[in-house]
Parts: structure tokens; sequence; C-alpha cells
């Protein structure tokens, strides 16, 4: 216990770390944005479609969710280059690549519950009052999908940023990169530790907050 | 000219025969319910009227007009013939604003301005006024009904259907609703009910259904012809 702490040797080093969180940050938004257009079209061809395709991309979505992201950041940063032979792909488009498998996988998952949840008398209603299926598409279920499945995306969307810190294992200077370089020049790894804790923190706490407030929102809605 | 006209309609769900041959006809401004025992077919009836179901035989007239074959769009027939459900299907995530204005602005082209200065004329035409902002989970069942009922009003229909609307609603609601349809003009009313002194105050005519089949029709409460009808009728009357 007789540890003297000294946050000062960590404030020289705070421009990197930022420019770790800006990365991180570019991570998550890039994997987020890639990952929520494939989740939202696979999903609605699953819920439309009953063919062979259907079963197979069920098998595909199954296996990307049933690995572990490490294993799939550092699994693509060999296999990519090796398949495409893209020998110049950055780590940083390698680890988005990676992600949005997993994270697709998952959002496909989602939108196709969401679908399938919606009660089949909510879009008879909206027939029964002339819409054309567009309309019915557009104006009644994917509203309700996304107000349905809001809180549970805010969440995966937490999960994503978090776990863009998996990057570092193959060497993307993001925001835990960035700490492990800090500590090789300054030998202070709890401060240093204890700073991006906080920084992933002060991100996330707002996000779990606005969650649990679109949570206590959508209940007031359930008939 | 009959506004509706239904000739020989026979309707399958695979294999089970939910209508058989059933053949009626609609007066303009008339007020028609259909009774009957539970699984007779009289929703499905509505239903086919609304395009909603698919038909294998017979056919459907509107003003004349065969709209069954499948050549009609029948988004045209619904924006003039309209239906109330019986569990209000609104859409739980709007308010009842939002619920009210969608369809009119989407497919009568409406503005939205125009729209929401209707809705709240209808609103208050089914004593709904200042509800404009809550969402359905907030309201009472007899007010989600109402709502609903509103929700086709706001599009101006020539027929109404009404699939047991008050079925879900305990008695003070069930009066509430019946009040608001009991002042409606200028629209034709075909319900589908349980409410049997309802349907004898309000209705013209009626339909006595069984098994897919229509036994009779006329002056069916007050005057029923039909053994069938008579006992349907006298459990009717045992059970209240």
């Amino acid at each position: 216990m007789g540890y003297v702490w000294d946050f000062s040797a960590v404030v020289p080093f705070f421009p990197v770390l930022l420019k770790g969180l800006l990365v991180t940050f570019k991570i998550t938004f890039f994997t987020l944005f890639f990952s929520t257009l494939i989740g939202v079209f696979v999903g609605i061809y699953l819920n439309q479609s009953k063919s062979l395709i259907k079963k197979v991309i069920h098998f595909i979505l199954d296996f990307f969710k049933a690995v572990p992201m490490l294993i799939l950041i550092l699994w693509f940063y060999f296999l990519i280059p090796e398949l495409t032979g893209l020998r110049d792909l950055s780590a940083f488009t390698l680890v988005v690549i990676a992600m949005t498998t997993n994270v697709s996988a998952f959002m496909a998952d989602f939108i196709r519950a969401g679908i399938n949840n919606i009660p089949k008398e909510h879009i008879e209603a909206g027939r029964s009052l002339g819409l054309t299926k567009f309309q019915v598409w557009r104006h009644i279920i994917l509203p309700e999908v996304i107000h349905n499945t809001l809180p549970m995306f805010t969440a995966y969307y937490i999960f994503v940023f978090i776990y863009s810190s998996l990057a570092s294992s193959v060497s993307v200077y993001e925001l835990t990169h960035a700490a492990n370089k800090v500590i090789m020049l300054n030998f202070r790894s709890l401060e240093v530790y204890t700073i991006i804790a906080i920084m992933y923190a002060i991100v996330v706490l707002p996000f779990y907050f606005f969650a649990r407030k679109l949570e206590k929102k959508s209940k007031k809605v359930i008939i | 000219m009959k506004l509706l006209q239904v000739e020989g309609l026979n309707k399958k769900y695979d294999d089970n025969e939910v209508l058989k041959n059933v053949s009626f006809s609609i007066e303009k401004g008339s007020t028609t319910s259909i009774i009957g025992p539970s699984a007779s077919g009289k929703s499905t009836i509505l239903k086919c009227l609304n395009l909603l179901e698919p038909i294998q035989e017979g056919r459907i007239s509107f003003k004349g007009k065969l709209v069954s074959n499948g050549l009609v769009k029948a988004e045209d027939v619904r924006k003039k013939i309209g239906i109330v459900f019986q569990e209000f299907n609104l859409w739980p995530n709007m308010t009842v604003l939002k619920n009210l204005i969608l369809a009119p602005i989407l497919t009568k082209k409406l503005r939205k301005e125009e729209a929401k200065k209707k809705a709240v004329k209808v609103l208050k035409q089914v004593n709904l006024e200042g509800l404009e902002k809550r969402l359905p989970g907030t309201l009472s069942g007899g007010q989600r009904q109402r709502v609903a009922i509103a929700r086709a009003l706001m599009m101006d229909y020539e027929v109404l259907l009404l699939d047991e609307i008050t079925s879900a609603l305990d008695p003070e609601s069930s009066r509430e609703v019946l009040e608001v349809l009991k002042k409606l003009k200028n629209v034709t009313l075909i319900f589908v009910t349980h409410h049997i002194e309802f349907a004898r105050k309000i209705s013209n005519n009626v339909i006595m259904i069984d098994e897919g089949r229509i036994i009779e029709q006329g002056d069916v409460i007050n005057n029923p012809k039909k053994k069938r009808t008579k006992q349907f009728l006298k459990h009717l009357y045992e059970v209240r």
C-alpha cells in the first residue's frame, strides 16, 4: 500500500491519449456504420425470404457470433491480406472489417427479431387504411422496429466502443494501445490505466443513462 | 343500385371452408348487423369486404363495379370501405394524433396542417378532445376503441365495417363507443356484433350466419324464422 501516486507523470502524454481516443471513436463509428447498414438489409431479407440462401446466411451469422471478437480481429488481420493479396491494407481497416462481421451478425438478428415481433394486426391496420406495402414498411414496420430495438441497439453500440480496445492487439493506435505506449515511456501503469478507465467511462456513462431512459419510455408504449 | 353486393362468396383457409356461398346486398346509408356464434365466419366476411383476405369464389361489387377480381387496386377500395377491429390495432409507438393523421396524409394526400385540424375535430366527435399527444398504451380500452373509430372517421369512408368493436370492453365503455356510432351520418355501417340489443336498435337489416352459411336475413332479431336463429337468440338471452 506504499505506492505513491503521481498523475503529473501522465499529464505530458495527454495529447497522445486523446489521439488514441479519437482512433477509438473512428473504429466505433465505421464499425457501427457498416454493421447497421448490413444488419438492416440482412435482417429484412431474412424476414422476407424462405429460401435455402436464408439458411446459409443464418449459418454464416451464427458462425461470426460464435467466434470471440479478439480471435476474429487476429484471424482477419492475417487472413484477409492472404486471401485478397491486398498486403497494404491498414490494421485499422482490417479491425473494422473483423468487428463489422461480428457486429452486423448481431444487428441482423436484432432487426429480424424486431420485425418478427410486430403484431400482424399493426400491419393489417395499415393495409386496411389503404397504405401500400411500401408505405406500411416505411411508416409502420420500420419505425416500430427502431422504437422497439433502440434500447438494445444503444447497449450494443456501447459494447462496440468498449470492444474497440481489442484493436490494440494488432497495434492499431487507439486508446488502449496509446496507453500501453505511454506506460513504456513513463512506467506509470497504474496512473495511465486509471486515467484511460475514467476516459472510457466518461464517454460511455451518458449512453447507459440514455439507454435506460429509452427503455423506460418504451415501457409506456406497451399495450 | 345497391352500394355493396356480395354473390356466391366462398372462402377457404387451406382446406378449411369458412364461408360457403354467401350472398347479400347492402343499401346506401343502411346499418346492417351480422350475428352468429363464434367462428361462424362473421369477421372473415368483413375482412373479405375490405379485401384484406383473398376469396376463392364469388363476386364483391361496390357501387356496381366488381372489386374482387384483382383488377381494381385494393388500396383504392380501402379508401372507400374501412374497418375498425375488435382489438383496436392502434400503432402503439405513435401518439393518438399520429395514429389519426398518418393514413389521410399518405393516401388522401391531405396536408399535415389540414389533417391535424381534422383530427382535432374528429376527436371532439368521439369525445376525446385534448388527448392528441397521448400514446395508445396510456388510454383505457374504451378510449382506444374510440381512437380507432376516429382513425376510421378521418378517412370519410362510404362504408364502415365494425368487427366486434365492443367485445373487449366493459359495459360502460361499450355504451360510450356505441353512443358515438349512433350519431354518425352519411356512412353505411356493417357491424359484426354479439351486442344483440344494440343490433336490434340500430340495424335496418340483420344477417344471421352459422358455420360459414347465411341462415337468414332481414328482421332476424325481432322476427326469427329459422330454428337455428331462434336457438342462437334464445341461448344469447339465457346467458344475459
